[in-house]
């Protein structure tokens, strides 16, 4: 029996346990002090109503997304009809209900967006993580590997990509993430390279533990700041981006109501229908401004010292 | 056999330049042909000034770096009985994990127990070392600098280790806190029965702690001596140098300051033979052709022309001025 069982036989511990409040507790308080994140929030979920309540906007308005209704939506001249009760946004040059487009394209955006994000992250930290942790001729593969992917012409990929396989949500959600994930992967890289020279992982590496668990379980909480103010800002991002592809015909199946597909069709009709324009322009601004302002404030609320 | 040997042990640093393929175009020699032996029971004390390889010489002992050349043989398993604790207090405490699992990785990496019994062997740890135990549940950055360290030396006590291994124990705390950590250490090496190797750069923490100690100069050793021994009768020069720049209790005694001249040499090309011919009052040719080897029983010194006890080293120009380069 050695000394240290002895004296702990002699005298046992009685505990309480006592919960420090967690640098996450303590961040989501900072967050929910700041005045832009909270309104940002609240932007946020009224367009996430929006997507998720799009079919019931169809069914009160009767009017489809895909549908044209040239009896009511265009006046006899053949110019689509302002807002009013029955197109609360009035109708597109085709006769379709602007409102319920909108709704439809939300989903597409958040989708896009939330999608390429996640799997732009995943990405990301996966490589920058083995880059960085490993360095060596790893680091020195994926690093180039990087360098090539952020010096790609993005619209000219994505044109020969939708020549060759047709435009679909999949393959836009695919080369948005392919074009975004290079800057986090940098991000996680260099916070890694950092990490990995601290003395708390050499306090584990001197007993033995596992690369994967360093990088797990030493590493990556350490990098969950960092990486989710990134992501937060990839969202609009990736908005934005989608929109830009859309726009040019280049992304969803132009069919489908998407913001930037909207947009695109207003162009040869805003001087006479300016509300084709304004209306998904703004939700488009008012959309990606709350996603940027709401990433500002996680960054401002993880990391106080700044 | 002694628990820990180290012989002859050598880690040098590349220096790689080139973006594609990378020479190597040049070697940092941070522990340069280092021997000693650490006997189970006594603290070995190691000092130097900042980049004289100490730090590395620890991370050598510990398995952290593999050598270069030379061996280190330990009497047991390297990764269970020796432990480490560090010298940030912040640094070396994961930010982002609650103290109780930084304690108890440890026991997790070694798969010693259950999630139960380790939760309970954290708590007896956080109390051996003066932590309430009821916190296991914190935060390091809910703790002040004496109270991490104290979760550093429970982690490397949670194996229960033969060897323990502190860089810089102290050297990042306050003073006030210096003496309560230090002598923690001490208490749990007479209750737990460890040994220490104990390397600081603050000299009178070293003679306070060590049985043994070794002055290290641009990674070679150059004294070893029982450590009464050793600030009583220096016989290296850079020892006596070195102990004569340190802060005494009582300023009015009267005291030789030997100055050195010029700063330390770099460790990627360092001076021929004799590490501290270019600096050294009394460097004579030979200590520039030959290299002094650490030789004697007991108080061990690598020096051509030691310092005589009662010797009054003058801070004079360097004995080789002007040939030194």
């Amino acid at each position: 029996m050695s000394l240290t069982d002895a004296a702990f036989e002699a005298e046992p511990v009685h505990v309480e346990v006592v919960h420090g409040k967690g640098p996450w507790r303590l961040a989501w308080e900072r967050l929910r002090r700041d005045k832009a994140a909270v309104a940002s929030m609240v932007v946020i979920v009224l367009v996430a109503l929006l997507a998720i309540l799009a079919p019931l906007f169809a069914l009160i308005t009767g009017h489809d997304p895909l549908t044209q209704y040239p009896s009511t939506a265009l006046t006899p001249e053949g110019l689509p009809v302002g807002p009013g009760a029955d197109f609360w946004l009035g109708a597109d040059s085709l006769g379709r209900d602007l409102f319920v487009r909108l709704a439809y394209g939300a989903r597409i955006s958040l989708l896009v967006g939330l999608s390429a994000t996640v799997l732009a992250t995943v990405f990301g930290v996966v490589v920058g993580l083995l880059a960085g942790f490993y360095g060596g001729w790893v680091d020195g593969v994926l690093a180039r590997v990087l360098d090539v992917v952020l010096s790609f012409p993005y619209l000219l990929v994505a044109i020969v990509l939708v020549a060759a396989v047709g435009a679909s949500v999949p393959l836009t959600i695919f080369v948005i993430a392919f074009f975004s994930f290079a800057a986090m992967a940098r991000v996680v890289r260099g916070q890694t390279i950092g990490f990995r020279e601290r003395e708390f992982t050499e306090a584990v590496r001197s007993l033995g533990a596992s690369p994967l668990r360093i990088m797990v379980i030493d590493v990556l909480p350490n990098l969950v700041a960092p990486v989710t103010v990134l992501a937060s800002l990839l969202i609009p991002t990736s908005i934005v981006f989608e929109a830009t592809l859309s726009f040019l015909g280049l992304g969803v199946d132009p069919r489908t109501p998407s913001w930037g597909a909207i947009l695109a069709d207003s162009t040869d009709f805003y001087r006479v229908a300016p509300g084709l324009l304004v209306f998904p322009a703004v939700l488009l601004l008012l959309t990606t401004l709350a996603f940027n302002l709401l990433g500002d404030g996680i960054r401002d609320a993880l990391d106080p010292r700044r | 056999m002694s628990l820990l040997e180290v012989s002859d042990v050598r880690k040098y640093f590349p220096i790689k330049s080139g973006v594609f393929f990378r020479r190597e175009v040049g070697r940092v020699h941070a522990v340069d042909g280092v021997s000693l032996s650490v006997e189970a029971g006594e603290t070995l004390g190691v000092v130097g000034e900042s980049g004289c390889g100490k730090s590395t010489l620890a991370r050598c002992m510990t398995g952290l770096y593999e050598v270069t050349s030379g061996k280190i043989t330990f009497d047991g398993d390297m990764r269970r009985d020796v432990q480490m604790v560090f010298q940030d207090p912040y640094g070396s405490l994961n930010p982002r994990r609650r103290i109780g699992s930084i304690i108890a990785d440890p026991l997790v990496i070694h798969r010693e127990g259950t999630a139960a019994s380790r939760r309970e062997r954290v708590k007896e740890l956080m109390a051996l070392v003066g932590l309430n135990p009821e916190h296991y549940n914190r935060f390091p950055a809910e703790f002040s600098g004496g109270q991490r360290q104290r979760v550093g030396i429970a982690r490397a006590l949670a194996l229960n280790p033969r060897l323990v291994v502190c860089d810089e124990p102290v050297s990042a705390l306050d003073v006030s806190i210096q003496a309560q950590v230090v002598n923690l250490l001490k208490d749990l090496q007479t209750e737990l029965g460890l040994t220490y190797v104990f390397i600081a750069h603050d000299l009178s923490v070293v003679r306070y702690v060590s049985d043994r100690v070794a002055v290290m100069y641009l990674g070679k050793i150059v004294e070893i001596a029982p450590g009464e021994e050793l600030y009583e009768r220096p016989r290296h020069p850079y020892t006596a140098a070195l102990l004569s720049a340190a802060s005494v209790a009582d300023p009015d005694r009267p005291r030789d300051r030997v100055v050195l001249r010029g700063d330390v040499p770099s460790p990627i090309s360092p001076p021929r033979a004799c590490r501290f011919h270019p600096r050294c009052p009394k460097a004579q040719e030979r200590c520039t052709v030959e290299e002094p080897l650490l030789l004697g029983d007991g108080h061990q010194w690598a020096c051509h022309f030691p310092v005589e006890p009662g010797e009054h080293l003058r801070s004079a120009e360097p004995g080789l001025e002007g040939r030194a380069g």
